[in-house]
């Protein structure tokens, strides 16, 4: 597979924050072949959202900086908001984001909304437009002339993803950046959400960062995840591998959280959910390991230094002290 | 405890809520905008819940869930059936009885950020139904605000915040102080965990296990996650296009 993106050391702060120090990601690196699936997995506040928005160049007007290295198709991009870049950019990384009804605009026909970004990017003329747009609608599972016609408000939440997702694949994009896409839908619509984007990276090569606090949609989807920890990574590598030997204090924790429909917990019995104890800690440039204060196995150097980057022999990096100094 | 059927005689006293043949109807607009149409939200959905039980109402988006626990609060008026609350009919209560009734049911909505006024402080947030139902002087409410939120593991400086300056579990926290300030005896809580991390689904989940034996509470705790609402539930019903049935 070939190399589509490749970050190295992307670092932002918004300037909202009265302290300078204060960041939301800092030293993220990373890399994503086309045809890949990889899974951004972390909790609210931990800088998913900014990540997506620093690899499409829509990060907002109080970015106070954003630095490191961005290369896209082998072409260097700036992670900022660049105005010519940005116009090369939208058409090759597009993003999807929670809301499926906030991306799409409540007054235009959905069909009319998808003919917008073939017109956008093609000289068709408008029988031309118009087959193209049914063709996508339906290969995405929406074939009735009813949607093309309907308002957003009148189609489901699942549907409506589906319409986010067609308007998203118009401009045929190298990378889809699906930011928490399943978050406001029900556990079936969900399903067949993530199925539809599996088999969409597989037809067209393209390559997906799938962005989810929930562990438990990338199993059987991703193959390669990245843990994001209070706006670091922590650890990255293989999902299987992640999933199975976790090695940060902190994925073994998140990975504990998951549930199991089949298990047999009931809070009649005593028994408790597993959590994680404490609250993600302000983002700031500090002294020592981003987890400590909620870390069951700290030492006495995590508070004092950050800890380093380590590799092991199956590819899988992780940011802590417990694997060598 | 299985499917009561329908009669206009109020439930056995062990049952804390009885609902019988509940139906909800909306009228919505055609593509054309100007057409109306009717859509059953639930028909004829009964189900019975006991004193100090959990039952878990798992279902799609769209089922009709949400529409039930409006209901339930009279926030929705169903068209047809009953709703029966402590032995008394809610449906037929005049204004001082319904208000009255009204304390001991309290819904939590998904959303904190949008059920919580923005423009109001925390300590506002949960004195205000304190307020409405004249809790009293001035001193005992504002004691009643920090046992409040004493119960909820928030710290008593979080008073003068306001809703975007918490997380969103806090957030949450700050609904279920809301919800709790009247004493009630039934929560309706209407997929109040779905919009948390993992991890703070599991904190939040912890706290309620733990009023819920504190305050002898009654929950009906509605969500589309059937490994959450097992841990959680004594029984679970599953809500299908309108239509409610008991799963083994």
């Amino acid at each position: 597979m070939s190399k589509l993106l490749a970050v190295h050391g992307l670092e932002v702060g918004y300037s909202d924050s009265a302290d300078a120090s204060t960041y939301a990601l800092k030293g993220i690196s990373f890399e994503v072949a086309s045809g890949e699936i990889l899974g951004i997995l972390g909790e609210s506040g931990c800088g998913k959202t900014t990540l997506a928005k620093a690899l499409a160049g829509t990060l907002p007007k109080n970015t106070r900086h954003a630095m490191g290295h961005i290369e896209l198709e082998g072409i260097s991009v700036s992670p900022g908001a660049h105005k010519k870049q940005k116009y090369d950019r939208a058409s090759k990384i597009v993003v999807i984001s929670q809301e499926p009804s906030a991306s799409l605009n409540p007054v235009i026909r959905i069909g009319d909304q998808i003919a917008e970004v073939y017109r956008a990017n093609n000289r068709w003329d408008k029988t031309r437009v118009r087959e193209e747009t049914q063709a996508l609608l339906a290969s995405l599972g929406l074939p009735d002339s009813d949607i093309y016609n309907a308002y957003p408000h009148q189609i489901s939440g699942g549907q409506q993803q589906r319409v986010a997702i067609a308007q998203a694949l118009a401009s045929q994009p190298a990378l889809l950046i699906a930011d928490e896409p399943t978050a406001s839908l029900d556990a079936e619509t969900e399903t067949g959400i993530v199925k539809l984007l599996k088999d969409l990276v597989l037809a067209r090569q393209m390559a997906l960062i799938f962005i989810t606090h929930n562990p438990g949609i990338l199993v059987d989807f991703a193959e390669r995840t990245l843990i994001l920890y209070a706006g670091r990574v922590i650890e990255y590598g293989s999902l299987r591998d992640v999933f199975a030997t976790p090695l940060h204090p902190y994925t073994s924790a998140l990975l504990g959280c998951m549930r199991d429909p089949s298990n047999s917990m009931n809070s009649r019995n005593g028994g408790r959910f597993p959590t994680i104890p404490g609250s993600l800690p302000k983002l700031e440039q500090q002294h020592g390991c981003n987890f400590v204060s909620r870390c069951p196995q700290r030492l006495a150097v995590c508070g004092e230094q950050q800890p380093p980057l380590i590799h092991n022999a199956s590819q899988q990096s992780v940011e802590c002290f417990l694997y060598g100094h | 405890m299985g499917i009561e059927p329908g009669t206009s005689s109020p439930p056995a006293a062990e049952t804390l809520l009885a609902v019988r043949k509940l139906t909800l109807t909306y009228q919505a607009r055609e593509a054309d905008l100007r057409t109306r149409r009717t859509v059953c939200a639930f028909s004829e959905v009964s189900f019975a819940l006991r004193a100090g039980e959990t039952l878990g109402l798992i279902g799609a988006s769209g089922c009709g869930k949400s529409s039930l626990a409006r209901c339930l609060v009279l926030l929705e008026r169903p068209d047809r059936g009953e709703i029966w609350f402590d032995g008394q009919n809610l449906l037929a209560l005049r204004k001082a009885a319904l208000l009255s009734a009204r304390r001991e049911i309290q819904l939590i909505f998904q959303d904190s950020l949008t059920a919580l006024n923005p423009q109001l402080r925390v300590a506002e947030l949960v004195g205000e139904p304190l307020a409405i139902h004249r809790w009293g002087s001035r001193e005992a409410l504002a004691r009643r605000t920090l046992e409040l939120l004493d119960q909820v593991e928030l710290p008593r400086a979080f008073l003068t915040r306001r809703p975007h300056e918490l997380s969103g579990g806090q957030r949450q926290r700050v609904a279920i102080a809301r919800a709790l300030a009247l004493n009630p005896r039934l929560l309706v809580l209407d997929e109040a965990l779905s919009a948390l991390d993992l991890s703070t689904q599991g904190q939040i989940a912890n706290l309620l296990l733990d009023l819920r034996d504190k305050f002898s509470l009654s929950f009906l705790f509605i969500s589309h996650d059937l490994a959450l609402v097992k841990a959680i539930a004594d029984r679970v019903c599953a809500m299908r296009s309108g239509e409610l049935a008991e799963l083994q």
